[in-house]
């Protein structure tokens, strides 16, 4: 397993990312909200310890759903399958804004402050979505090494693929990688963290997100993503 | 005079230091609190989720003014001892067992007290026991539950068959939401209504409430 124990600074937060995690669609909040904003941002600046590990796997696809990674197999569905369909070898990753962040939006919690609440989730989702793309970045020079391209990452929860197969994901790593423990209900902790795959190969092109695949018509990401 | 138009902007913008300053002058100069709640307060929060709904006001906003809205009311409300007419409803609310998905439920418990209702907030991971004590001990109107995962939403199938066999089916009306469940899962499993919003979920939880 490689591992990065990283600072905020190491990874890209983006502003319209965070603007949209908070309903602006394409548009900005106003001076006094956005002050708010970057106050939680400098404060995520000060106690975020993100961390992100991946391992390289060997793996086949082993019909139309179905992987083999390690002698482990998931169901990943026939959508994320089709995008794997080409790999030759397979990255798995999990990413995390970390225990210290995670603690922090607690205590806000406790305080009833509803508007820091939902300022710092926002900001807490980008962190985890930041941490994917830097690991991403890492597991892409790992392929380059190799004369590979790299596609999308995939994760369990996404496209037919059961969030309740990230117990199998997770059997991949150590245990609790980067600090993440799985709940009964296959939820992370920390709460801002992410796992996915991602399929290594010489004719793998990256596929774009079809909104077209999923069923959530009503997500505020569908038409910024498409 | 307390000039209550500008207890209405206040509200409006978000403005919770000068909302919570002219509710003070109108209690001082003894205004009805009804008057100020009916006229001015909740006139504002229905411009704010009117402008929401519009496309012309965001989340944050909605949360601005429903802070504002709260610090007034929470001045009003000893004033309105024994009088429950001021009260919306109440509502017990919670994300359901196994899930911890706390975000959107926030939302809507601050939108829903913003706007006169009393709100108990369970928390996440709530049992089905827990949300039938909590209906029974607060002599609840409304049961709002949340789910995040597909994994998760059925659970709230369980917490209304439990409902169901407290025999208290007929005394609370159900509002679910979260991300995975729509208005189809909302019939099948029997709630009497879903919202995709915070805001939606406050027109909804007072429709219920009508026709209860
Ligand atoms: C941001 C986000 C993340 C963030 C933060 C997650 C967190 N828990 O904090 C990150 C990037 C970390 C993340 C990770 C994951 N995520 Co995620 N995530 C989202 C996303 C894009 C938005 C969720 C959100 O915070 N919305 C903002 C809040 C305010 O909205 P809301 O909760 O929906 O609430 C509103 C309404 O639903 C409604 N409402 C809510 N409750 C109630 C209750 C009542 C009574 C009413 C009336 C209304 C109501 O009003 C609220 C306010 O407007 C959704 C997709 C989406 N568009 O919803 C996926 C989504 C929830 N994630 C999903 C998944 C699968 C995951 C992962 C498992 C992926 C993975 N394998 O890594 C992990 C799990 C993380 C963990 N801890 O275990 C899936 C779940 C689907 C499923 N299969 O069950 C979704 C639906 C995406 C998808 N596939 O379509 N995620």
């Amino acid at each position: 397993m490689t591992t990065f124990q990283l600072q905020l600074s190491d990874l890209e937060i983006n502003r319209e990312d965070i603007y949209l995690n908070l309903g602006y669609g394409g548009a900005e909040p106003d001076e006094h909200i956005n002050q708010l904003l970057e106050s939680v941002i400098d404060k995520a600046y000060q106690i975020c310890c993100p961390q992100v590990a991946y391992i390289l796997c060997d793996g086949k696809l082993l019909s139309q759903s179905y992987i083999e990674l390690n002698n482990i197999s998931m169901k990943i569905g026939s959508i994320i399958s089709g995008y794997l369909e080409q790999a030759d070898q397979y990255a798995v990753f999990v990413a995390t804004g970390g225990e210290e962040y995670d603690n922090y939006l607690q205590g806000i919690k406790l305080s009833g402050d509803i508007m820091t609440e939902f300022l710092a989730d926002a900001v807490g989702s980008e962190i985890a979505e930041a941490a994917v793309r830097y690991v991403n970045v890492k597991i892409e020079i790992e392929a380059l090494k190799m004369g590979y391209a790299i596609t999308k990452p995939y994760s369990p929860g996404y496209c037919g693929w059961n969030v309740r197969e990230q117990t199998q994901l997770f059997s991949l790593f150590p245990t609790q990688p980067c600090g993440i423990r799985l709940n009964d209900s296959c939820l992370m902790h920390p709460v801002k963290s992410v796992s996915g795959i991602v399929g290594m190969g010489s004719k793998v092109v990256e596929t774009p997100y079809g909104c077209d695949a999923c069923a959530m018509q009503t997500c505020y990401k569908r038409k910024h993503l498409a | 005079m307390a000039d209550l138009n500008v207890l209405y902007e206040s509200i409006v913008n978000g403005k919770l230091e000068s909302a919570v300053a002219i509710t003070k002058e109108a209690i001082a100069e003894g205004i009805s609190p009804q008057v100020i709640i009916n006229d001015y307060m909740i006139k504002g929060m229905e411009e704010m989720g009117q402008r929401f709904q519009e496309g012309r006001a965001y989340v944050p906003n909605l949360l601005m003014s429903a802070r504002a809205m709260k610090g007034s009311l929470d001045l009003l409300k000893p004033l309105l001892k024994g009088d429950t007419s001021n009260s919306m409803g109440k509502v017990i609310i919670g994300t359901v067992k196994g899930d911890l998905h706390d975000i959107g439920k926030n939302l809507v418990a601050s939108m829903l007290e913003g706007c006169g209702f009393e709100v108990i907030n369970l928390g996440v991971d709530v049992s089905s026991e827990k949300f039938v004590e909590a209906i029974i001990e607060h002599d609840a109107n409304i049961l709002c539950m949340s789910a995040l995962l597909t994994t998760t939403m059925v659970n709230m199938k369980e917490v209304i068959d439990a409902v169901e066999k407290a025999g208290l089916k007929d005394k609370v009306r159900i509002m679910i939401g979260g991300a995975p469940v729509n208005d189809k899962f909302s019939q099948q499993i029997g709630a009497d209504g879903f919202s995709d919003n915070a805001n939606s979920a406050v027109q909804l939880a007072k429709e219920l409430m009508a026709s209860n």
